[in-house]
């Protein structure tokens, strides 16, 4: 009773009768404060999609995207391209293969850290430790790369090891069959600290009852994660892997870019860095790729989607959690 | 019950000595290529042949930094990047706190469109080229602001600035409001006053952000002087002696005791030292911040 009286007096002071209209007119600052990001997420966000006509049409640069005229095949000749284009395959075989793997390799690092770091009991140790962890993810790839090149390079220190060991030296970094397991390494190396956060975020979110209850019925320190601490972070656990797995296709452009060579093309080329060589690199062909590039870039952007909606729909179902 | 807690205290400490070890040798292992980075930029070439493995610095030799300030190319780009930085933290924080405000705000009509409108775009691009052809429609092609302009919206901080804004207590806005305060005046003279941990977390993520950018600048940038330093970096370590910069190019032709990688470490170095200097700031507030941004989602 107190309540209801408590709410229709909030009401009338928040909104009272004003209609729809007056409470958009009487909150006008606040719609003009949006306006800046709405204006820029127009232009750079959503014009492009526009754009994306082009992956049906043949683009001449002195057409413009309007005028450039439609493909063959009622418009899907540029995917029928690159489907036929044996380069698309292996890009495409790589990306799935590496994010995959990235599931496998990568995903559940922070997790297992972030576990650990939570059983470390000395909280000056922790912030020593979690300070180093996490101070790569603030570098660039381009630096990533520099530092790992200064390592595995003929003269650095990782051969300099192997000629004391006496075996003979390794060029990892450009070598097909130990550039993938390098990625592995190199992204654990700059993130696992970074995502461990959120992962140790959602651990300090537990109730410390939970603990003392569980002790006080003698549960060892390992059923104390397995039985208390991973069952309260898997909503989070699924949310992040909701994400890992609508990034199926995008397996990770700025660290293999910066990383790969012509010498390990054939395992480390994805879809996104292939896009770019076929835009770009070549000003021979340039801007008259831009048509099927524009239709790889869109084949990437629709399986992405889906498989959001696909895997948060499936998570959702499972543990009562996603991201919407 | 003391028994009890005896023997979980024995059988803490086998583990813990594990633990203890196993995150201080990983440590380490995280910490290392910065060691080795900076051991190489000081190292000539004879110092590194001399020892077997070369771990601990034998030499101190400035020239690779020395050379290094000498370089047109990369004082520019180092300007270049400072002054980029610096606008796109100033705006990028301006416009992320715009659009933060109003969504947090549970009564507002049209909150949730703002809010949908903005996350899509996390989720939907219209890809590289048609991103690309905006760019240079915009005639951005060959200017810093192309460097600016496209890079200004980050739907995670908005985020996570929406978070915060929501977890302040609404009294005072609301006592505010009554007293005819519009909202321009209670977002400057109340809400900001108050929301300084994550203004301060956000500026940082977009200063380091920007500092590290380099994807714009490579597909629309022409002329080397407008090149910001990632860029300058990334094209010395792609690049062999011979297409070293200019000075150095000379210097190594002239010196044979210089160590193309010695050069490359301590412009490595020099890119890296501006985040090592700001990151204790960033590190004390960014838990707090991904913890509220990440609970709720």
């Amino acid at each position: 009773m107190e309540k209801t009286a408590k709410r229709a007096k909030k009401g009338e002071r928040l909104s009272g009768t004003l209609t729809t209209g007056q409470k958009i007119w009487q909150n006008k600052w606040l719609y003009v404060m949006f306006l800046p990001m709405l204006v820029l997420l127009l232009i750079f966000n959503y014009y492009p999609m526009y754009g994306v006509q082009l992956a049906f049409k043949d683009y001449n640069i002195a057409l413009g995207i309007t005028g450039s005229p439609w493909t063959k095949n009622y418009g899907f000749n540029n995917f029928i391209r690159i489907f036929k284009n044996p380069d698309f395959s292996r890009a495409l075989k790589n990306t799935i293969e590496i994010s995959v793997s990235r599931l496998i390799f990568e995903f559940p690092v922070p997790i297992i850290l972030a576990l650990l770091i939570n059983e470390i009991r000395s909280s000056k140790f922790k912030r020593v430790v979690q300070t180093v962890y996490t101070f790569p993810h603030f570098i660039s790839w381009i630096i990533v790369y520099g530092l790992f090149f200064n390592i595995f390079n003929s003269t650095g220190i990782y051969n300099q090891i192997l000629g004391v060991l006496g075996l003979p030296s390794q060029q990892v970094l450009a070598n097909p069959a130990t550039f993938r397991p390098m990625l592995y390494i190199s992204n654990n190396w700059k993130e696992m600290g970074w995502s461990s956060i959120i992962y140790l975020a959602s651990i300090t979110g537990i109730s410390p009852d939970l603990y003392e209850a569980a002790r006080i019925d003698g549960a060892s320190r390992r059923q104390l994660v397995t039985k208390i601490t991973l069952p309260c972070i898997v909503g989070t656990i699924a949310i992040m892997f909701v994400m890992q797995v609508s990034s199926l296709l995008s397996a990770g452009f700025d660290q293999i870019f910066n990383m790969y060579n012509p010498g390990v093309y054939e395992v480390a080329d994805i879809l996104d860095t292939l896009i770019y060589r076929m835009s770009f690199a070549s000003s021979a062909l340039g801007s008259k790729q831009f048509g099927v590039t524009t239709a790889m870039g869109l084949f990437c952007s629709v399986i992405g989607f889906s498989l959001l909606m696909i895997a948060n729909t499936i998570v959702k179902k499972m543990t009562g959690h996603g991201i919407y | 019950m003391a028994k009890t807690k005896e023997n979980k205290l024995n059988h803490a400490t086998g583990f813990d000595v594990f633990l203890y070890i196993f995150m201080g040798l990983l440590a380490v292992i995280c910490f290392f290529p910065f060691y080795y980075m900076i051991i190489i930029s000081f190292a000539d070439y004879t110092a590194l042949h001399a020892q077997t493995v070369y771990i601990v610095p034998t030499v101190f030799d400035t020239s690779s930094y020395e050379m290094m300030f000498s370089n047109k190319a990369f004082g520019s780009s180092f300007m270049v990047t400072i002054f980029v930085t610096i606008v796109d933290t100033i705006l990028g924080v301006i416009i992320s706190v715009g659009a933060a405000y109003p969504m947090s705000k549970a009564d507002l009509p049209g909150r949730k469109l703002m809010f949908n409108i903005m996350l899509f775009t996390m989720f939907f691009s219209g890809g590289m080229i048609p991103g690309y052809l905006v760019v240079e429609n915009l005639g951005m092609h060959d200017s810093i602001w192309c460097m600016v302009w496209p890079c200004l919206v980050s739907q995670f901080n908005v985020i996570l600035i929406k978070n915060y804004f929501e977890d302040l207590p609404a009294s005072i806005e609301e006592s505010a409001k009554i007293d005819g305060a519009n909202d321009m005046t209670i977002l400057f003279r109340i809400v900001l006053p108050m929301s300084t941990p994550i203004i301060a977390t956000i500026a940082l993520f977009v200063a380091v952000g920007t500092w590290n950018s380099y994807w714009q600048a490579m597909l629309h940038i022409m002329d080397n002087y407008k090149l910001p330093l990632q860029m300058t970096l990334r094209n010395m370590l792609m690049s062999s002696v011979n297409t070293l910069p200019g000075a150095a190019q000379q210097f190594a032709s002239q010196n044979k005791q210089i160590y193309t990688l010695s050069f490359q470490m301590a412009s490595v170095t020099i890119a890296t030292i501006p985040i090592l200097l700001v990151y204790p700031f960033v590190q004390k507030y960014f838990t707090k911040g991904i913890m509220l941004g990440g609970v709720k989602g």
